[in-house]
């Protein structure tokens, strides 16, 4: 069994094993390791060592009596140093904001290496073909949905444009589409922006000039497009296209397309555009990160 | 030393003026504005919160006056308290007034009193029945640098080694009071007992023999 270590210590292991704290699931791991590294056999000791010599040191009586007289307690909440009940600071709001954008980005950025990686490779290269000629060749949308995928014809009618329906179909490729999709919906507004801005900036985005610029204006938009889509599909098309089912239905129809559409400059385009879109889902969910904090404190106080 | 307040609870000084006190019922009774019932719940807890402070602050007189802002904090937040561990919720409202203490501190760097006193060492090294007066010198000398290293560890990690290894929380407790999540709990006290243990391992010589650590830095 491969150890689950990434760091060759697991410093926060030992320490939470020495206080008998450590999850039961990773106490078999930690001990395979302990069992073949000294250096952190000798750490679990000094950990014990360490433990038993501060719970030696004397708890030391009260040197008053702390019981409140009847001026302490009339005195005015607002007098005094009294201290407060500590509520998350913005600081700290915004960065539990910037660790959803963390994983927002790094989400776009799995999407963006499964969709290089299957580039490569001639079985899975449908995928990547469809998103060219969605984003790129909006006449190729009909020739799309000719080739019989019931599941694509019935999205299409629920999309504005094409294009919408070639950025659903990346997305979907299953369970990160998912975690994406509840993300932005409990951010809330991100959702209902998206119908209205995804059709324009992704239309622009057909053109790779014209990509970069279009990506800064309306990124609310542009995120917005993925969980948008992806629930319309879901709800449009009675569970046919629930993840496993999608995944199985795309590659046929796929494989028509990359044979007759696939194009060079396809590829670089996507990736661009998927790196857009993961940056601007960066700071959109950085921000509704921040404001729901900061709202959660503000109904906490 | 883990739960020892909650043996306490039956078996300490409160059991003693109130044969069977209920803790939901003195903190009720507090809520309607009942001192009396209030300072039943002081009495009990002013030895943990006191020891909290002063483990934090390293001086007596800070330690007193942060122990008692949380107590008169409590009383007034009283309504705020929404069951669960109450010993918890008094330790998040004395480890803020620490915290406080410790910016009020900062703002004046000139007057800090972030080294602990030789006055306060004493204070807080106290030996306890150590059994040969070698024994008792040996015990004293490793609290001394003990409480000294201590209080050179950054305040979360501080806080929540006091509240793991000095007061005998557990980690969900500790979250609660640090409110903060079990993972920064494991994580803050495993890099405080690190930190402590390297501070330690610098100042071995000052150690007794039997106490010094060993081995290398993994």
């Amino acid at each position: 069994m491969r150890l689950p270590f990434r760091n060759p210590h697991p410093h926060n292991d030992i320490s939470a094993y020495a206080d008998g704290e450590l999850a039961p699931a990773r106490i078999p791991a930690l001990e395979a390791h302990l069992a073949s590294c000294a250096p952190c056999q000798n750490e679990l000791e000094a950990m014990r060592v360490l433990q038993s010599q501060l719970a030696s040191l004397p708890e030391i009586e009260a040197p008053r009596s702390f019981a409140l007289t009847p001026e302490m307690a009339q005195r005015p909440v607002v007098a005094g140093p009294a201290p407060r009940i500590r509520q998350p600071s913005r600081v700290a709001a915004f960065s539990s904001g910037m660790r959803l954008a963390g994983a927002g980005m790094s989400l776009a950025l799995v999407i963006v290496l499964v969709l290089n990686f299957s580039g490569g490779s001639s079985s899975d290269s449908g995928d990547n073909a469809l998103v060219v000629t969605g984003a790129n060749q909006p006449e190729a949308n009909a020739f799309a949905a000719s080739p019989g995928d019931a599941s694509i014809p019935k999205s299409i009618n629920d999309e504005p444009t094409p294009s919408a329906v070639s950025i659903n179909d990346n997305g979907v490729s299953s369970p990160p589409a998912k975690t994406e999709d509840t993300q932005s919906t409990s951010g809330g507004a991100a959702v209902g922006a998206s119908p209205a801005v995804a059709p324009d900036s992704l239309g622009v985005g057909g053109d790779p000039k014209v990509l970069s610029p279009a990506e800064t204006p309306a990124p609310g938009g542009v995120v917005g497009a993925v969980p948008g889509s992806t629930i319309a599909q879901d709800t449009s098309n009675d569970g046919r296209n629930a993840s496993a089912g999608e995944a199985t239905a795309v590659p046929p129809h796929a494989a028509n397309l990359d044979a007759s559409q696939d194009t060079d400059s396809g590829s670089s385009i996507d990736t661009m555009l998927i790196i857009a879109i993961a940056l601007a889902a960066g700071v959109v969910l950085a921000f509704a990160g921040s404001w729901m904090l900061q709202r959660l404190a503000r109904d906490r106080s | 030393m883990r739960n020892r307040l909650s043996a306490n609870f039956v078996t300490g000084k409160l059991s003693q003026m109130d044969p069977r006190p209920d803790e939901a019922d003195l903190i009720a009774r507090s809520r309607k504005g009942e001192l009396a019932a209030f300072n039943c719940l002081v009495e009990h807890y002013q030895t943990p919160i006191f020891n909290l402070c002063l483990r934090m602050l390293t001086s007596t007189q800070t330690a007193e006056d942060a122990a008692q802002e949380a107590f008169i904090a409590a009383y007034k937040h009283l309504d705020k308290f929404r069951g669960g561990s109450f010993r918890s919720w008094l330790f998040r409202i004395a480890a803020n007034a620490c915290y406080d203490e410790l910016r009020r501190r900062r703002a004046r760097p000139a007057a800090s009193l972030e080294e602990p006193t030789g006055e306060d060492d004493r204070r807080l090294d106290v030996a306890d029945d150590a059994p040969s007066p070698e024994e008792r010198a040996e015990q004293s000398e490793l609290r001394q640098t003990l409480s000294r290293a201590l209080a050179e560890l950054p305040e979360d990690q501080r806080l929540a080694i006091t509240l793991c290894d000095v007061q005998g929380l557990d980690y969900a407790e500790i979250a609660e009071v640090m409110e903060c999540s079990l993972g920064t709990v494991k994580s803050r006290i495993s890099r405080g007992r690190l930190r402590l243990r390297a501070i330690l391992l610098e100042r071995a010589e000052l150690l007794p023999a039997r106490f010094r650590p060993t081995g290398e830095e993994p």
